[in-house]
């Protein structure tokens, strides 16, 4: 018999949501009886599940898939002049809340491409490049993702603490191209050999730290890269990292120097949340005339901003 | 005075509004937020061991990024990320197929029958790949409908709302991927056999 129209489908879902009635469930059981197909649907549904919710390695894999993308930046990056072949800043700030390469991407195709480019490829005392031309942010939705060239990744992955797998970034792979580089973990026992860290590396350990919740570990790290590395790209964004953490702490005078010290750096990645994070750090300190300043300028700079709103209604709430 | 937590912030709304305007840090936090679901659904459709995951995963962040500006709230923003990983899983899929390449669709008996306990195992891994491989004949919308609904266990509105087209739409592509997934499992005696079909 066909059963091309007979599938209940909405009492199926009404039954997944454990809506069905007892007259519902009857109806469902009465057709499951006789549709193989839809047996065998659930069945398989439950499959599926099953091997979804049994991803040991997770994380790993999460490493691995946002580490791969950020291949995907390399060719483009060597479209601006090579001065310099380390992450730049706007690379560092995906750090921040990811981890390296996924932030490749994201600039890649949101058009921040341009401006990573320029700080990938230039010190901040370098000449300025010839900006890149944006790509189009209008991609065609929903289409399937584009498929970069395989390049080997060059940026060195985060190190975790010891003993530590560090698993090497897949190289990209598309019908087209060339055969990938061999990839497999490889683990690496800290020794006294270990190179120095840099302050990307340095940057990158404390955003695994606050990642994980150890806040006085990451504040550490952060305060030893702005220390250590003053004038690395890493360091706005590590005093931008830092104040957040002493706000979030309730150490606000220490957070606004953090903020300040941000701001006057030539970062722009962050300067929208250091400036209202500022602002509610001057809050915090009860300095009335600075915070209605604060807010004035963040409504200036973003009228339309996410900290807009906050901003509105602590002036109104500061007028006199 | 309570302190303001910077991090309390930003909901999943606001870092999808934020990233949808390129707010860089705001893109990070919502791939590492979907990622894991990715992830997951990348594997479900590909096979676990399959070789094209983590490219897929990979192809599928990207893609993420740039539907991103095309995003109008119309669905989440997980199942629109569940969307855009079953059509490159999809995409993967049939590319595997036109490379000859060897996909998990060859189960191995001897990995499930050493453990008579593994047997179930086995049996689920059978019905996997029958959906899978079943997916890779499909008309590419047939087959990201059936793959939203069975593999990632979406309701007819959440295909519906996930991939833009009306919900008699979705009904009519769901019973056409079952019409052959009927057709795939009459062909399989063993898998007839499991169902205890009369």
């Amino acid at each position: 018999m066909e059963t091309l129209d007979l599938h209940p489908e909405e009492l199926f879902d009404k039954a997944s949501r454990g809506l069905a009635s007892p007259d519902e469930l009857s109806r469902i059981d009465a057709h499951l009886a006789s549709c193989a197909t839809c047996r065998f649907e659930r069945m398989v549904r439950a499959d599926f599940d099953a091997v979804a919710g049994s991803a040991d390695d997770l994380d790993d894999l999460v490493a691995r898939a946002l580490s791969g993308a950020q291949s995907a930046l390399q060719p483009a990056a060597q479209q601006g002049p090579p001065r310099r072949r380390r992450m730049g800043p706007l690379l560092v700030a995906a750090i921040a809340t990811m981890g390296f390469a996924s932030f490749a991407a994201v600039a890649q195709f949101t058009g921040v491409l341009p401006r990573l480019i320029t700080q990938l490829t230039t010190r901040p005392d370098a000449p300025a490049p010839q900006p890149t031309p944006a790509p189009k942010r209008a991609a065609p939705a929903l289409a399937p993702a584009p498929e970069p060239k395989v390049e080997p990744p060059v940026i060195e992955a985060p190190v975790s603490p010891a003993p530590v797998t560090v698993v090497v970034p897949r190289p990209r792979v598309t019908p087209s191209a060339p055969a990938p580089l061999p990839v497999a973990p490889r683990e690496v026992e800290p020794t006294p050999e270990l190179p120095e860290p840099d302050a990307l590396l340095l940057f990158s350990n404390a955003q695994r730290a606050r990642v994980q919740g150890n806040t006085g570990a990451a504040i550490r790290d952060f305060r030893v890269v702005v220390a250590r590395f003053p004038n690395a790209p890493e360091a706005a964004l590590a005093h931008a990292e830092l104040g957040r953490l002493l706000l979030d702490r309730g150490e606000a005078a220490s957070a606004l120097e953090s903020f300040e010290a941000y701001l006057a750096s030539h970062d722009q990645v962050l300067r929208e949340d250091v400036e209202g994070a500022r602002a509610m750090a001057l809050q915090a300190l009860g300095r009335a005339d600075a915070e209605r300043r604060a807010w004035e300028a963040v409504l200036r700079d973003y009228p339309t901003g996410v900290y807009a709103p906050r901003a509105r209604a602590r002036l109104e709430a500061l007028a006199p | 005075m309570t302190t303001p937590t910077l991090r309390a912030v930003p909901s999943t709304e606001t870092l999808v509004d934020r990233a949808v305007r390129g707010d860089t840090a705001a893109i990070g936090q919502l791939l590492k937020q979907l990622a894991p679901s990715m992830i997951r659904a990348a594997r479900s459709l590909l096979g676990s061991t399959h070789a094209d995951v983590d490219d897929v995963v990979q192809q599928s962040l990207i893609g993420l990024v740039q539907a991103l500006p095309a995003f109008r709230g119309e669905c989440s923003i997980a199942h629109f990320s569940s969307r855009i990983v079953t059509r490159t899983a999809l995409a993967a899929r049939r590319r595997s197929h036109v490379r000859g390449d060897r996909v998990d669709d060859a189960i191995d008996p001897d990995a499930f029958a050493v453990d008579p306990s593994q047997a179930e195992a086995f049996e689920a891994e059978r019905r996997r790949t029958a959906v899978r491989g079943l997916l890779q004949t499909l008309p590419e919308e047939q087959a990201e409908t059936l793959a939203l609904r069975v593999v990632l266990g979406f309701s007819l509105e959440e295909v519906a709302e996930a991939t833009g087209v009306p919900l008699n739409t979705v009904r009519s592509r769901v019973r056409l991927a079952k019409t052959a997934l009927k057709k795939r499992i009459e062909a399989d005696p063993k898998l007839l056999a499991a169902l205890e079909v009369e």
